[in-house]
């Protein structure tokens, strides 16, 4: 039986290597990876960024620096065209001691208010306060953006395996290899199993590369391999589901396209949703995936947790099933 | 006339097969969501967990500033001790702390971060504060003038400032995604091999399908913007954007396909394409973040554009200009699949 899986799946892969179609598949997420670590820098909670004459004093535009990007442009009217753009970027003109802040009118709320704060404090530093700051910090230092992208992709990716299936059983449909598989010595579980092989493994290679370029070295990989199983599990069935049934693969990507909205909505309403919202998102395996990878990215996920939360996905995946059962049974002959 | 009827055969087709109808699906979904689910207006929820020790006089005018300085969506959480606030920052990476307390006979306000911020954020959160603090002290002096340059901004209610970015990454692009899938099926089909037999030339199957697209996203982006925006939308703008830049998507799609010969190996491409366009939204919920990669994408200035559409006095400049760019940047990319296709769509 296994025999007959796995020369299924490395008949897929075979022909994989043969037209460079792994490689085509592989790359991509990584590339997606490393956009995302390029962004990581340039990302913080709101900067205040601002454009200034270029004839203005150089100790201004070094303070200005140290709070957001500085740009320096030759004139008022520049300075008013790029303050009208749709960016959050705020002109000031200093006059002796008095600056002109000019704002567009469309920023952030609030954020007219910083500025002022900011360059008012500086104007006014030598009055005696009667209090002081400081600051100390936990000593955290990965940013949100790294943990929630990389959650985020990961996630996504694992769909992309499932896809990956889904696009190859419309081919075999369309070639009408799948008529031929029905009259073969292999069962129809086990070319079901070898052909789901590859959307198992696709998603693990991705998972692993996407974290490492990410810089998540110290993680516990065990627990990311079984959440990325249990997720590639339901993308699968979904991908069976969708493709069993269709012949033609501009049907096959506009319903995957489809299945995308469910996994955003998850995705973005388990970053966004203050926590007492959250059962709202209980019905999909997807945030509690998400929820696992998110808490093994900040080493606070413990076995009994990602158990609890693949026991989860692994009953939706039933439920997903026992309503796709008959649907894909139909469909592979 | 032969593209007319190129294109009048690929709408009867797609109106015949499913996909069409699962866009429609979708965007009625997406409406339902936006009109059932979303409040029109909503704030971000902030937690300051917050612990003083002070004496009571100290105490009241600390709890004032705390009242006064909080933020809109901002909970003030009050613990016992600077540990206990460690503690609770440690559940929770995203909140920050502060701890109030008298050093050199001086009220301290000390805060704590995660450690992940930018040394900018913590300068400007420092500043911001003691500026803040220096305007209540005497002998403050306000050494700023504002000038507002359109001191009537609309604001759109949050629900309807989301429609820009389902327009841009679901209507727009829809094309980016399923004309590749098109080119390839006919591919396989063997359709093209047919069509190459008919007085047809390349440009015209290709802009067939591209028209096609540009029916799809019109349907799928009127079902939304109508049903979210109602009288607010105007029309002739809208249609006019949404045409433009969905046939730029499209053509962006058919560029990208033209170098692959099989839909499975384009797909990662074409997924990173869209996960790279669709990055712009952040910028666009947070406009403070806007590096210059972020605004050369295209789909930047469409969602701008796509915001002032249903605005009461919509910037048209800003409408038409990016109407013309799309064209011109459209044109030039079609162009160039033409060529590329013209090369290797019958093989």
């Amino acid at each position: 039986m296994i025999k007959r899986i796995l020369a299924v799946a490395l008949r897929d892969l075979k022909s994989g290597i043969r037209d460079y179609m792994i490689l085509y598949i592989l790359a991509a997420p990584f590339l997606l990876a490393l956009v995302l670590l390029a962004f990581v820098p340039s990302a913080g909670a709101s900067l205040i960024n601002v454009a200034v004459l270029d004839s203005a004093d150089p100790a201004l535009i070094d303070t200005l620096r140290q709070y957001g990007r500085v740009e320096l442009l030759d004139s008022r009217a520049a300075l008013i065209k790029r303050v009208a753009d749709t960016d959050d970027i705020f002109g000031i003109i200093a006059d002796g001691d008095t600056y002109e802040l000019i704002a567009g009118g469309n920023e952030t709320e609030g954020a007219l208010d910083g500025v002022r704060s900011i360059i008012n404090g500086i104007a006014n530093r030598d009055l005696e306060l009667p209090v002081s700051v400081s600051v100390s910090d936990m000593g955290w230092r990965l940013s949100p953006l790294l943990q929630l992208g990389g959650s985020f992709i990961i996630i996504f990716i694992t769909v992309f395996g499932g896809m990956i299936v889904l696009l190859n059983l419309v081919e075999e449909k369309q070639y009408r290899t799948l008529a031929a598989v029905n009259v073969s010595a292999i069962s129809r579980v086990e070319f079901v199993i070898g052909k789901g092989l590859l959307g198992f493994v696709i998603p693990i290679l991705h998972a692993y590369g996407i974290l490492l370029i990410l810089g998540f070295y110290t993680i516990n990989y065990l627990m990311v391999t079984l959440v990325i199983l249990a997720i590639a599990l339901i993308s699968m069935i979904i991908g069976f589901g969708i493709g069993v049934y269709n012949d033609n693969q501009l049907t096959a990507v506009s319903s995957m396209k489809a299945v995308f909205l469910p996994i955003l909505a998850s995705l973005f309403g388990a970053i966004f949703l203050p926590e007492r919202w959250l059962p709202v998102l209980w019905w999909s395996p997807f945030y509690w995936a998400f929820d696992a990878i998110n808490r093994i990215l900040l080493h606070e996920a413990t076995w009994p947790r990602i158990l609890l939360n693949c026991s989860i996905i692994l009953f939706l995946t039933a439920l997903v099933f026992a309503l796709m059962r008959k649907r894909i049974q139909r469909g592979m002959i | 006339m032969k593209l007319l009827i190129t294109f009048a055969k690929d709408i009867r087709l797609a109106f015949k097969s499913f996909y069409i109808y699962i866009e429609i699906i979708m965007a009625v979904l997406f409406v339902a969501i936006l009109l059932f689910v979303v409040p029109e207006h909503f704030t971000t929820e902030h937690t300051v967990y917050v612990a003083l020790d002070l004496p009571a006089t100290a105490r009241d005018f600390v709890m004032n500033k705390l009242s006064e300085g909080g933020e809109a969506g901002t909970t003030i959480v009050l613990l016992d001790s600077a540990e206990a606030v460690r503690a609770r920052l440690e559940q929770d990476r995203s909140a920050a702390g502060i701890f109030i307390s008298i050093l050199a006979d001086k009220i301290n306000f000390e805060f704590i971060l995660q450690g992940y911020e930018q040394e900018k954020v913590v300068n400007i959160l420092r500043q911001a504060f003691i500026g803040e603090m220096a305007a209540s002290v005497p002998g403050f002096v306000d050494h700023t003038t504002v000038t507002l340059l359109d001191s009537q901004v609309e604001k759109l209610s949050d629900r309807i400032n989301m429609v820009p970015v389902f327009l841009v990454l679901n209507s727009v692009f829809v094309g980016l995604f399923i004309i590749a899938s098109y080119i390839f099926m006919d591919k396989e089909e063997g359709t093209i091999k047919a069509f190459a037999v008919t007085p047809a030339r390349v440009w015209h199957y290709l802009a067939a399908k591209v028209g096609v697209m540009m029916v799809t996203g019109l349907i799928t982006g009127l079902i939304t913007a109508v049903a979210v925006g109602g009288t607010q939308l105007h029309l002739f703008p809208f249609i006019l954007l949404l045409l433009v830049c969905n046939g730029f998507g499209s053509v962006l799609g058919l560029l990208i396909a033209s170098f692959f010969d099989s839909i499975t190996k384009a797909m990662g491409w074409l997924y990173l394409a869209i996960f790279m366009l669709s990055f712009t939204s952040v910028s666009y919920y947070m406009p403070s973040f806007s590096p210059l990669l972020i605004r050369l994408l295209p789909s930047y200035p469409m969602l701008y554009a796509f915001r002032q559409i249903f605005l009461a006095a919509p910037d048209y400049r800003q409408i038409y200009t990016t109407v013309g760019i799309f064209a011109v940047l459209g044109l030039v990319i079609f162009l160039l699949a033409d060529w590329r296709y013209r090369k290797t769509i019958t093989i």
